[in-house]
């Protein structure tokens, strides 16, 4: 398969929780500038993949490339100045701070201070300060945010802090953003905006996604591409629309007999 | 729209503010007795200062803020009087010895999480208690008294209470300035949820590890502050019982709360003062408070009124919440 050069190229990746086998040699390529499904039933491994391309979870054999690095010789922490961003099924934002402190997190990699900056060379931190507060809202008027910058996370309904994650994992602007499970919890008018939103970002500022999903709506709306999981492995692979036609995935989501 | 300073931080500087003028005054007014409880009161704040950063920020939970108090006093015992340094000298050997301290308990306890961490700090504390009690240079049980030093008794006891008194400062526009920064941040997420730390491109170990060297650097300075106030260092004032009412007086006053370890440092300071009379009543209020903040207002005391202040003025002004709005 020639065509562009894939953005993240995992092939034969396999991930073991003791004796359970959470991946077997699943191959995933992700097309630079392309919106990319993952779905399958509970239990499939699609978190499991995305936290191994997180460096979260240390795969037992294959390879992992992004942008042209062996992402196996880095660090999770590393990961993030590659130009990976991701979020969480169960949002990883802190409860007391604004809006906008949690979105300045996700430029951590980006801001140039150090903690010397941070004690000491006030200056500095001022400017720096500043200059990433102004990316922040430019962020936050995107997702539509601009008006809660300033309220504590945990006084906001549930869909206004999955923005809020959103916004953080976009600000530094990724090349790569996974989403695992955003349309959870959602009711359809909040899954329509997201939808949106997503493709606003990958048209307008390339982004590549990398989304899973339960619901086949979002994704054929929004996916260009979708890889189906099933028990660790990679059962079907396609267009959207072929995929929800393939009968091993009708299969697995249903069942035989 | 956006000012530098959040609201909620701009009613702390005012506090803040108006506290150091009147400490200023009280340096020039108050007696000695009462002048000797504010720098024990001080003492206290800054260690509770520094231990607040990996508590409250970091969700660090460390029991052994006694042990870097015990290393800053008796290194400042040490210089001065066992080789006759000046005090300057002595109060930087007690700060590099701090970060040395801090890096090689930190290293490896940062590893660990809460009850596990808690007692690794808390055996630190209690060796360093039996190491000091040991030795002959640090003095053994007896301890160690000092030659007298230019500031215990210079301006008949102001200049240390001065000095104790631009420590604090210092300490909190330190506070300040890490909270409201990217360092802040990032412990705070660290806190919260290392999972998400990591993939935000958060170094977790940095950040322990600075919260971590942060509390023992403010430990020493308070420790040292304190062998200079007395004359004197001796084991069982830095026993573990001091890490364990350290903790208490940062969870006591509001963790993560910048005035919170004044607060609770007062506790410490006061209720003894205020129960004297009864013997012993002060160590069963505190514990009473203990428990009660930690079972009832996670927050502190600090976070109790805060929740007050909070409440009168969403009273009087129907505040204009955008929280609802849907993006």
């Amino acid at each position: 398969m020639s065509g562009p050069e894939a953005l993240l190229q995992i092939e034969a990746m396999s991930v073991r929780f003791g004796g359970v086998v959470a991946l077997d040699e699943v191959d995933l390529t992700v097309e630079a500038g392309s919106i990319h499904g993952l779905i399958g039933p509970n239990g499939a491994g699609k978190t499991t993949l995305l936290n191994a391309i997180s460096r979260l979870v240390e795969p037992s054999g294959g390879s992992l490339r992004f942008a042209g690095n062996d992402m196996l010789s880095y660090r999770p922490h590393q990961i993030t100045p590659l130009g990976v961003a991701r979020t969480f099924q169960n949002l990883g934002l802190i409860e007391e701070s604004s809006v906008l402190d949690n979105v300045l997190v996700g430029l951590h990699t980006v801001h140039q201070g150090t903690l010397f900056d941070d004690l000491v060379r006030f200056w500095r931190r001022n400017r720096l300060e500043a200059e990433m507060r102004q990316r922040a809202l430019r962020m936050l008027s995107l997702v539509g945010l601009e008006e809660v910058a300033l309220t504590p996370v945990r006084q906001l309904a549930y869909g206004i802090r999955k923005n809020t994650e959103l916004a953080r994992a976009c600000v530094g602007r990724p090349k790569l953003l996974m989403l695992d499970e955003p349309t959870a919890g959602l009711n359809s008018t909040e899954m329509e905006r997201l939808a949106k939103l997503l493709a606003r970002l990958n048209r307008e500022e390339g982004l590549t996604i990398l989304v899973i999903t339960h619901h086949v709506e979002f994704l054929l709306e929004l996916a260009h591409v979708a890889t189906v999981l099933d028990l660790g492995r990679r059962i079907a692979h396609g267009t959207p629309q072929e995929v929800r036609n393939n009968p091993d995935v009708i299969t697995a989501y249903i069942g035989t007999d | 729209m956006l000012s530098r300073v959040p609201p909620a931080a701009r009613g702390g500087w005012l506090v803040a503010g108006v506290a150091t003028l009147l400490l200023i005054l009280a340096g020039f007014t108050l007696g000695n007795y009462e002048r000797y409880l504010i720098v024990i009161w001080l003492i206290y704040s800054i260690s509770g200062l520094g231990l607040n950063l990996p508590i409250g920020f970091g969700q660090i939970y460390s029991l052994g803020q006694g042990g870097f108090m015990l290393v800053g006093a008796y290194t400042t015992a040490i210089v001065t009087s066992t080789w006759h340094l000046p005090y300057a000298v002595a109060l930087i050997a007690s700060l590099v010895l701090a970060v040395v301290v801090g890096i090689l308990v930190g290293l490896p306890a940062m590893r660990l999480r809460l009850f596990s961490l808690a007692i690794v700090t808390f055996a630190f504390g209690f060796m360093l208690f039996h190491v000091v009690k040991s030795f002959q240079f640090t003095g053994g049980p007896q301890g160690l008294f000092m030659d007298p030093l230019w500031l215990t008794d210079a301006f008949s006891g102001r200049a240390i209470y001065f000095f104790a008194l631009l420590v604090a400062v210092l300490g909190l526009l330190a506070s300040y300035s890490i909270a409201h920064s990217k360092s802040g941040r990032a412990l705070l997420v660290v806190g919260q949820n290392e999972t998400a730390a990591r993939s935000l491109g958060i170094n977790i170990t940095y950040y322990k590890l600075a919260a971590f060297i942060f509390a023992s650097v403010l430990g020493a300075l308070a420790g040292s502050i304190h062998a200079v106030l007395t004359s004197y260092v001796a084991p069982e004032t830095y026993a573990a019982e001091l890490s364990v009412t350290m903790f208490a007086a940062v969870m006591i006053g509001g963790k993560g709360k910048l005035l919170g370890p004044f607060l609770g440092a007062a506790f410490i300071v006061g209720i003894p003062e205020v129960t004297q009379a009864a013997r012993g009543l002060a160590e069963v209020i505190y514990a009473i408070l203990f428990i009660l903040v930690v079972t009832v207002s996670p927050g502190g005391i600090l976070g109790i009124l805060e929740g007050l202040i909070g409440r009168l003025r969403r009273g009087s002004i129907k505040a204009a919440t955008a929280g609802e709005r849907a993006p």
